[in-house]
């Protein structure tokens, strides 16, 4: 959060980075991708998206940046020979209020989350501390910046099913996935609130079959203390849905930890019988999936 | 002539005026006490009825008022006095009663996601349901079968080495000196031993006089079990479940200090602390033989041996603790030796020979379990199975290997593994689950 980067890096020349990993060759372990272009790009990444373009066969990828004073979207090339990433465009508008994350839907158009409407850390707190939902979706067409989802309890992660078709939202305290309709303008339409009882970070979709995977806590005054004091343990939980069009048919458990191996889980991925669980100030964990 | 009335009379009536008063007095002083004392109880027991209300946010029952105000003030001074005094989950024994229920009970608990080992198997003919279970180094297992209303109370026989078998009911045999009486069966925790090739079943029976633990052989040329005798104590309240040592000795767990429905609903209702575990020394007659072992425990339910005899596992329902007791040799007393919350119901333990994993039975949303006792097995209850790794008698790792909202099996009270296979029995479902243990490590 904006607020946190001027606790760790205060005016040092701290920044974050953007990693690769290989599922390929996962003994490789994760890569940093160098930035090239704009050398007074600070980064502090937050949400993360890709956008592939089938033709051109370029890859572009969306990561929302915090400063202590504003957030905005960056947009990078990925570089596969040099393995580094080359700074398109800064994205920034009064539309990003605390932003997340980001999906992208296009080469010059993206969703993002506002999980909360003040930017500042006391001004989250006393928005948060009455459950006031003050967050939103924004869609962003290539021109204009417009809110499509309003009234929202801490949005936190979005993605896309495979076909574009439908558009994922995770609440964390809300603790519900909200399933939409997209639209041909960017619209979106709620077809169902799914309550999973646990607080939902990020949600990916599996290439092979279309399944979301969710990094969630399932503790969340652990979580919360860990967010404050990383040295805290907090528990870490992945939730597997299975789904058929816009329903979900099943879900299940794939991964539960009260922290003794993993703190704060936010994200996983899901390829091939394998699973990467990422966290939010700990360590990545590799697992072999059988249960499936 | 009128003479004057002599001294002698007029003592003689002052007397009898003086005595009268007396006796008057007396009798209408107690006949005022007498008055002062019942009004006093019946106070003294709407005062107390108020206060577990308000307490308890429950609305009073009708046949819980219907026991003599006397008895019943005095039971529930007595819990009230005995839940003060313990310490509960220790985590919670800063909050009021009703939030420590609330927690307990599960209110606003959800089952959101179904996980397998491996895929699973419905076996049907455990109508009556399959409370508790045994397995026999040959791959036979035995469960008990009618705990609820209104079904027969029987023992049935599930064969891992005859897989496309379903569950079949085990006939019973009266023995030469058996009392046993098939109309007065209604078994809850089970137990085998096995000597010298034989092999011996024990089956607690809720008996309507008194609780005892019924005593069976099994021939397996016949498939049927013989009565031989039971064990009975008048130390026996309502009990669970019993774990054998030798032919004729048990641990066994005393689960509640009442065993009608008013006062059962009140302990359990007061989360009380009456729970005990005691030793059965079989050689010797009923009166004397059961000795308490353990005591001021909340409702313990399963029980059971680690391979080795060293430890005892106790499964604490009421505060959805796993104990370990370290087990004395010689004279079978226990010491605590570890214990690890839960946050689950847990129910009926099974210890897997090869490894020492506890295989543990368990009802996640406690509320639901209970209506569906209460209604008669109707409704849901969602079903989970946990299993334990432990060292040298600690714990070491709790992993839940199944969980299911009843949709596959509803109120799992057991489960086990063998040769690859996990089960699942259950309160009252008329089948039982047999899984691949694929996904377990």
């Amino acid at each position: 959060m904006p607020w946190d980067q001027v606790k760790y890096f205060g005016n040092k020349e701290g920044h974050g980075k953007i990693f690769l990993f290989d599922f390929k060759h996962p003994d490789e372990g994760v890569r940093e991708l160098s930035v090239e272009g704009d050398s007074g790009l600070r980064l502090f990444p937050h949400g993360i998206s890709l956008w592939h373009n089938k033709d051109s066969g370029e890859i572009f990828l969306f990561v929302v940046n915090h400063s202590p004073s504003y957030d905005c979207v960056e947009k990078f090339l990925y570089l596969p020979k040099k393995r580094a990433l080359k700074h398109i465009k800064t994205y920034r508008d009064p539309a990003f209020r605390l932003a997340n994350d980001v999906l992208a839907t296009g080469e010059d158009s993206f969703y993002f989350t506002n999980i909360g409407y003040f930017h500042s850390h006391l001004g989250n707190m006393l928005e948060l501390l009455p459950l006031l939902p003050f967050g939103n979706v924004v869609y962003y067409d290539g021109n204009t910046y417009r809110q499509v989802v309003d009234n929202l309890l801490t949005p936190n992660g979005i993605a896309m099913s495979l076909d574009g078709k439908y558009v994922y939202l995770c609440t964390s305290l809300a603790r519900d996935l909200m399933i939409f309709q997209r639209e041909e303008n960017g619209n979106l339409v709620l077809l169902e609130e799914v309550p999973l009882y646990t607080s939902l970070d990020n949600p990916t979709v599996e290439h092979a079959t279309g399944n979301i995977l969710i990094g969630t806590q399932h503790v969340n005054h652990k979580m919360i203390a860990h967010l404050e004091n990383p040295l805290v343990p907090a528990a870490s939980q992945v939730l597997l849905l299975k789904t058929h069009g816009s329903n979900v048919t099943a879900v299940s458990e794939l991964y539960s930890d009260d922290g003794s191996s993993l703190w704060g889980s936010t994200v996983a991925s899901l390829y091939n019988k394998s699973m990467l669980i990422g966290t939010v100030y700990h360590k990545l964990m590799y697992c072999k999936v059988n249960v499936l | 002539m009128h003479e004057k009335p002599t001294g002698g009379l007029v003592v003689g009536l002052l007397l009898l005026v003086v005595l009268s008063t007396i006796a008057c007095g007396v009798a209408v002083g107690f006949a005022v006490y007498n008055h002062n004392k019942s009004a006093d109880n019946e106070e003294k027991i709407e005062q107390m009825k108020e206060v577990q209300s308000l307490s308890l946010g429950f609305m009073w029952e009708d046949r819980v008022t219907s026991m003599p105000p006397t008895d019943y003030g005095e039971f529930l001074n007595r819990v009230m006095e005995e839940s003060i005094k313990q310490d509960r989950n220790s985590e919670l024994g800063a909050l009021s009663l009703k939030t420590q229920y609330a927690h307990w009970m599960g209110f606003g608990k959800e089952i959101v996601s179904h996980d397998r080992p491996g895929p699973c198997t419905k076996v049907f003919g455990a109508d009556g349901g399959s409370e508790d279970l045994v397995i026999l180094q040959n791959g036979l297992m035995f469960m008990t079968s009618g705990f609820l209303h209104p079904f027969e109370g029987r023992v049935l026989l599930y064969d891992f080495n005859k897989p496309n078998m379903t569950v079949l009911n085990v006939n019973i045999v009266k023995g030469p000196d058996s009392d046993f009486r098939a109309d007065d069966f209604h078994p809850h925790g089970m137990s085998s031993w096995e000597e010298n090739g034989q092999i011996y079943l024990y089956v607690l029976n809720h008996a309507k006089a008194r609780d005892s633990v019924e005593m069976f052989q099994f021939d397996n040329s016949t498939q049927t079990i013989t009565h031989l005798r039971n064990f009975t104590s008048p130390d026996f309240n309502f009990m669970n479940d019993l774990v054998m040592v030798s032919k004729l000795s048990f641990f066994i767990t005393n689960f509640l200090r009442w065993r009608d429905p008013a006062r059962i609903e009140l302990e359990i209702r007061l989360m009380s602390h009456f729970g005990t575990i005691l030793f059965y020394d079989g050689t010797k007659p009923s009166t004397t033989a059961a000795t308490t072992v353990f005591r001021s425990l909340s409702m313990p339910n399963g029980i059971n041996m680690s391979p080795d005899g060293k430890f005892i596992y106790v499964a604490e329902y009421g505060t959805m603790n796993l104990k370990v007791y370290k087990r004395n040799l010689l004279d079978n007393s226990l010491t605590e030796h570890d214990t690890r919350n839960t946050e689950t119901a847990v129910d009926n333990i099974a210890v897997e020979p090869h490894t020492g994993d506890l295989w543990i039975g368990c009802h996640p949303i406690l509320n639901k379990v209970h209506d569906y006792i209460n209604s008669g097995a109707t409704g849901i209850s969602p079903s989970q199975v946990l299993r334990v790794k432990l060292n040298e008698g600690k714990i070491v790792e709790l992993i839940e290997t199944y969980v299911n909202d009843s949709r596959e099996i509803s109120a799992s009270t057991s489960a086990a593994y063998y040769n690859g296979k996990m089960v699942i029995t259950t309160l009252s479902d008329n089948h039982i689950l047999v899984c691949d243990a694929v996904a377990i490590d």
